[in-house]
Parts: C-alpha cells; sequence; structure tokens
C-alpha cells in the first residue's frame, strides 16, 4: 500500500479501490484518514508528489480576468497536502447565522444548520491538533490575563481564533507516516485525473482516466468517487468531463465555476483610536499556545447583523502605533510600553489624526490617567490600531471560473478565473464601516475612523486570500445547486465533492477548518452507504 | 431628580434665558455651563479644528447663541445638571462627572443616529457642537 508513484506503473494498468479520492488536499486527506485502519479500499490520487515538483505545478497556471488576481499555479499547489503547504493555519468554526437564509443576501443558505457541522467541527479542530476548549473566552482571558473590551452591550462580540502550528499546517507532511504505514490506503502520486467517465444513459460514474507526465494512460475504478481537488480544478475537472455531456459533468443548469467567492480583505480600511491610550488590547493580540497561536478577533451579533442586513465580518487589530513609547517614565507603563513597541507601524499621523485623537481621548477619558504627567507629553498620546476588516463576499454567478482556450500539457483546457463583486458588495463595506464606527463611538472606548481610497469603497481592490469557495455550490434543488446535501453531484449517483468549492456561503472565517469537518461528514455518509 | 439638581437646572434655564441679550463675547465670559463644558477639552486647539470643519458643513449653526441652545437642551441637561454643570457660577462642577455624564449624551447621539463624518471618522453631533463652540470662542 503506501505511496505509489504511477509513473512507475504499467501504461492502460487499471487502479481499483472501494473508494477513489481525486486530490490530497486537507478534503482528500481528511476523507482517507477517517477510513484508516478499516477495511474499506482507498486509492488517494495525488497530482503532485509528496515534495514541490515544477512540472506538475506547472499544470496549475491559468488565465486571470476580472479582479487582479496572483498567477493561478502560485496560489494553489499540487502536492501532497495541497494548499496546507502554504496555509496560514487559522482556523475558527463558523456561525449559526452562516447557515441561515438570509434574505438581504442573494442565494444565501446551507441545506443544513451549525448543529449539524458541530460535531464534526471539534473533530476537524482535534485532526488539526487544537483543542476544542481553545474557542472559548474563558480559555483565552485566562491564557493572557486580559479581558475582551467593554462594549456598551452584546453589538460587538469577541470571539477567540486559532492558529495551526507550524508542523501540523502541512498537513501531508503531517499525515505522511500514517499513510505510509497504511494496510488500507494507497496514496497515488504523479496521478493527474484528466476525465470522469460516464456513460450517456446512467448517472453513474464509471471509471477515472489518469495520465502521467511521463505519457502514461491509466484507470481508476471504484464504487463511490470523491472530488477534492480545490475551488477552482474541482469545476474544471467537471467542465472537462464532457465527452457524454457537452456542458461538463454536472452542469445541466449551468451552475458549475459559477459562484467564485473569495474573502474580502481590505488592508489600512480601518484605524480605531482608543479614548485610553492604556487600553488594554492583549486579548487580541497573537498568544503562543501549546498547539499554535490564539488571538481575539470582534465581530457584529446576529442582531446587528440581521438589523443593519450586513454580511458577516471579523475585526482583527494589526499593527499598534504609538509615538510616545519613548516618553514613557513611569516603570509601572514599560510593560505596556513594551507591547506597543512590538508592534509599532511605524506610521506617521496625518495632522487631522493627531486632532481627532486629541479631542476623542479628551472627552471620553474613561480615566483621567495622569497621562500627561507619565509622558511628560503637552498633547495626549496618539495611540491607534489598524483594524483589519475580513468579509464574506455575497455570491454572485457572474463571478465564475470556467475552461480557457489554453490548454495543458495533457491537451486539457486550463481554466479562466473571473472574479467579481457586485455593487451589494461595495453597500456592505460602507455599512459595515458605519456600523464599526458606531458600535465604537457608542462604547466609549473609542474611534475608528474609516480611510477610503478616492473614489470611495468600489475602488476598494481586495487583497487575496488564496480561498476558492463556491463553484460547485451545495443545495438540495438541482437548479440550484451543483452538490446536494451529501455533498453528492445531483447528476451523479457515486460522485461526490468536498472541499470549499461546496460552500454555499462562506462567513467570515478561513475555510479549511470547515473543509476537512464538512470531509468528515462525508466520510460518515459514505460508511454509512456501505455498510 | 435630587432637589439639588432641580435648582441647578432651573438656575442654568434662567441663564440660558438670559443668553439672547447679551453680547458674543460678553455671553463667552459670562456664561459658565459654556466654560465648564468647553473646559472638558484639554487641546482646544484640537477641538477649535474639529469644530471648523464641523461648521463648514452646518454653517448655519455659526453661532455661538444658537451652538449654545442646541448643546444645552432640556435632555441633555436632565443629564448633565445632576452632575453639577452650573450655569450661575457658584459651583465647580466635578469634571470626571461631567465628563461621564457628557458620555450618556454622546452614546444617546449614536443610538439615534446624531453622528457626523469628520475625516473619516463618526463623532457625535453634541461633541462637534462643543467642538464648534469652542471654535467660536
Amino acid at each position: 500500500m503506501a505511496f505509489v508513484d504511477t509513473r512507475s506503473l504499467g501504461n492502460g494498468e487499471i487502479i481499483e479501490a472501494d473508494i477513489c479520492i481525486i486530490g490530497a488536499g486537507p478534503a482528500g486527506l481528511a476523507i482517507a484518514m477517517a477510513f484508516e485502519g478499516e477495511s474499506t479500499r482507498i486509492a488517494l490520487l495525488e497530482s503532485g508528489d509528496i515534495g514541490y515538483d515544477d512540472d506538475t505545478q506547472a499544470l496549475a497556471a491559468g488565465e486571470v480576468v476580472g479582479i487582479p488576481y496572483p498567477d493561478l499555479d502560485g496560489v494553489r499547489l499540487r502536492m501532497l497536502g495541497g494548499s496546507t503547504n502554504h496555509w496560514g493555519g487559522n482556523i475558527r468554526p463558523m456561525d449559526a447565522l452562516d447557515f441561515e437564509v438570509r434574505d438581504w443576501i442573494p442565494h444565501s443558505g446551507w441545506p443544513f444548520g451549525l448543529e449539524e457541522l458541530q460535531p464534526y467541527f471539534e473533530r476537524a479542530a482535534t485532526f488539526c491538533g487544537v483543542p476544542n476548549e481553545a474557542f472559548e473566552i474563558e480559555s483565552q482571558r485566562a491564557a493572557v490575563s486580559a479581558d475582551p473590551w467593554p462594549f456598551a452591550d452584546d453589538a460587538i462580540a469577541s470571539q477567540v481564533f486559532q492558529t495551526v502550528g507550524g508542523e501540523a499546517r502541512a498537513l501531508g507532511l503531517y499525515h505522511e507516516e500514517t499513510l505510509e504505514q497504511s494496510n488500507n490506503i494507497t496514496t497515488y502520486l504523479f496521478a493527474n485525473v484528466v476525465d470522469i467517465v460516464t456513460d450517456a444513459l446512467s448517472d453513474e460514474v464509471r471509471e477515472l482516466t489518469i495520465k502521467t507526465l511521463n505519457d502514461k494512460t491509466l484507470t481508476a475504478r471504484a464504487k463511490y468517487f470523491v472530488l477534492a481537488a480545490g475551488g477552482i480544478e474541482n469545476p474544471r475537472i467537471l467542465l472537462l468531463a464532457n465527452k457524454t455531456r457537452p456542458a461538463g459533468l454536472g452542469n445541466q443548469n449551468d451552475l458549475v465555476g459559477r459562484y467564485f467567492m473569495e474573502h474580502l480583505t481590505s488592508p489600512d480600511f480601518a484605524l480605531f483610536f482608543p479614548s485610553d491610550p492604556r487600553l488594554d488590547f492583549r486579548f487580541y493580540k497573537d498568544f503562543e499556545a501549546d498547539w499554535g497561536e490564539t488571538w481575539g478577533i470582534l465581530t457584529f451579533s446576529e442582531e446587528v447583523q440581521r438589523e443593519a442586513q450586513l454580511v458577516n465580518a471579523r475585526f482583527q487589530a494589526a499593527t499598534i502605533t504609538n509615538e510616545f513609547n519613548k516618553n514613557i517614565a513611569n516603570p509601572g507603563m514599560q510593560s505596556l510600553a513594551t507591547l506597543v513597541r512590538s508592534g509599532s507601524s511605524g506610521r506617521v499621523p496625518d495632522e487631522l489624526e493627531r486632532h481627532l485623537a486629541n479631542v476623542i481621548a479628551d472627552i471620553d477619558d474613561v480615566a483621567e490617567s495622569g497621562y500627561y504627567r507619565l509622558f511628560h507629553h503637552p498633547d495626549y498620546p496618539l495611540v491607534s490600531i489598524d483594524l483589519v476588516v475580513i468579509s464574506e463576499q455575497i455570491p454572485n454567478p457572474e463571478s465564475r471560473v470556467y475552461l480557457s482556450d489554453d490548454k495543458d500539457r495533457f491537451g486539457q483546457n486550463r481554466c479562466v478565473l473571473d472574479w467579481r463583486l457586485t455593487d451589494l458588495d461595495s453597500e456592505n463595506l460602507t455599512r459595515i464601516s458605519e456600523q464599526v464606527q458606531r458600535q465604537f463611538g457608542r462604547s466609549g472606548l473609542g474611534r475608528v475612523r474609516i480611510r477610503l481610497p478616492e473614489g470611495g469603497y468600489a475602488q476598494i481592490n481586495p487583497h487575496p486570500h488564496y480561498h476558492h469557495m463556491g463553484t460547485t455550490r451545495m443545495d438540495s434543488d438541482p437548479r440550484r445547486g451543483v452538490v446536494d446535501a451529501n455533498c453528492r453531484l445531483h447528476e451523479a449517483s457515486n460522485l461526490y465533492v468536498a472541499g470549499s468549492s461546496v460552500f454555499p456561503t462562506v462567513g467570515n472565517v478561513n475555510p479549511t477548518l470547515t473543509i476537512i469537518a464538512l470531509a468528515y461528514r462525508l466520510a460518515d455518509h459514505l460508511k454509512g452507504l456501505k455498510s | 431628580m435630587t432637589t439639588s439638581a432641580t435648582s441647578n437646572r432651573r438656575t442654568l434655564l434662567t441663564a440660558l434665558l438670559a443668553l439672547p441679550a447679551l453680547g458674543g463675547a460678553a455671553a463667552a465670559s459670562a456664561n459658565p455651563a459654556r466654560a465648564q463644558l468647553t473646559g472638558l477639552f484639554s487641546s482646544r486647539r484640537s477641538a477649535a479644528v474639529l469644530g471648523q470643519a464641523y461648521l463648514q458643513q452646518r454653517p448655519e449653526e455659526a453661532d455661538t447663541r444658537k451652538l449654545e441652545a442646541l448643546l444645552l437642551t432640556p435632555a441633555n441637561l436632565e443629564v448633565l445638571s445632576p452632575q453639577g454643570l452650573d450655569a450661575d457660577g457658584g459651583g465647580r462642577p466635578d469634571r470626571r462627572r461631567l465628563k461621564a455624564a457628557f458620555q450618556e449624551i454622546r452614546r444617546r447621539d449614536f443610538d439615534q443616529g446624531a453622528v457626523m463624518q469628520i475625516g473619516g471618522c463618526m463623532l457625535s453631533v453634541t461633541e462637534l457642537r462643543l467642538c464648534a463652540l469652542t471654535a467660536l470662542t
């Protein structure tokens, strides 16, 4: 079992298994690992090697139109562990509201609620080596000996994010030894799936066609197939499976590749001036934990999201500027100064910023702190914190992945990424900025200054996260989704799709934990079918 | 409301009623409530800069008497007077309590949408009026 270099197999050879998984990224790995030690024979087909391979990676190239995006052969990785090999490791379960139909967000709603996925989120966190209690506010509070900021009410809530440690982050390497020793999982390296073969009159996938870079063609047969090649490659492979279905497999309603979503981030978007420059922000700073790092974030409550008709967004404290560090005379303030200095951006505030900070701090002045005495400075100290805003994108059928006329070395059409936002995304950013200013203002904690480019919100270029989502969306109705609630292709009885391409909406959290949770859920479903 | 607060409020309202009879410069020195409120700023220059920005957007309020009337509304006095805001100059309010009371008014402004954007920052109209008063005096 273990690892097989597909290039070394005979031309025309047939791989047989009970379940054949296309792609050994986080989704494919989690499904395979869920069967480890059982009698089910798993064939895990990976396009790349255990490590990086230039020739294989070149297969990921594609064309970008629409919103500027980095080269497609740089934003995903074709190797064991897939794109977790450049993963930042940030995880948190999605929120309950993310799963609901929200009438202010077109095409929103999952076929099930958070309660369905909750146990799988817990297993997914364990898979990443993170204890579930780490997501609790009380754990963070105790660990950093600091409280979340005291807002006026629960309109803004603090939550806790986790960053998986470096060793566990490259999931392929993390599980390499288990895969190597497995008796029922065979990992085929350098195995590029170029076709999903179906009969014209049947809804069953018969087999997969595999090609290698040394020009061999093989076949993989199984009872069930799982497509887990990522949010760009999943639709590409389905669209290329067009011999008996000219529009592509699963594309009877022209949905495959549509609804491409990214998380939207606007760097340097918001600046928070605390009214008390001694405001303790440790809860929101990175804190080293046994499994990696942990840090607090801010989100709007469900009630605020509903009332203000907002997408789900989170705010992270990024760089902190304090131009008065050097003047700190009081030893009691030294630890704060050190903390502040460590995150100092060295940004030069503009004149208006200084006046704003002076007035905000003066009027609020929650603790008549004796700051002047401590800092020996005529002005109020200017402390500011960059707030990074990360929000979900509104599902948009015109934002899509489709086939290019360019071909790769197998003669397969490459893909085109046409990422698009709508006016509703810009309007939401406006509403988010108004809400965050309002909530900070009413709390007395300070004020948030929004920094917009000339031309306003529509001119903001979102910063890509390499989160590719929504392109084979899940919906119980085949007219609205490519896969059903079990992630099975509506159009094929034995083909399932795993990964963030099935997300109907994406919440404000990084997708990997949800990808793994859905993978575990799919594995349980497949076990149920087998039994 | 306490007897003392009622008395303060009555005194303040009396002083306010007298305001239109006063000239601008005279009113600045003669109105202790104004002095107490604008005195909440340690940097009057910064307050004045924001006040000028506010008045550019609302030039019709560039009048000290009008601003005082808009600031010292009965609703605001309900909050400020018990904390020692004093129009007759006889008392010396606790600056910290006055600031805390002002925070209540500002929170109400944010809740009611009585806010304005200055330089990308959302500020309460009441605090901007106070800035404007500082700019004019």
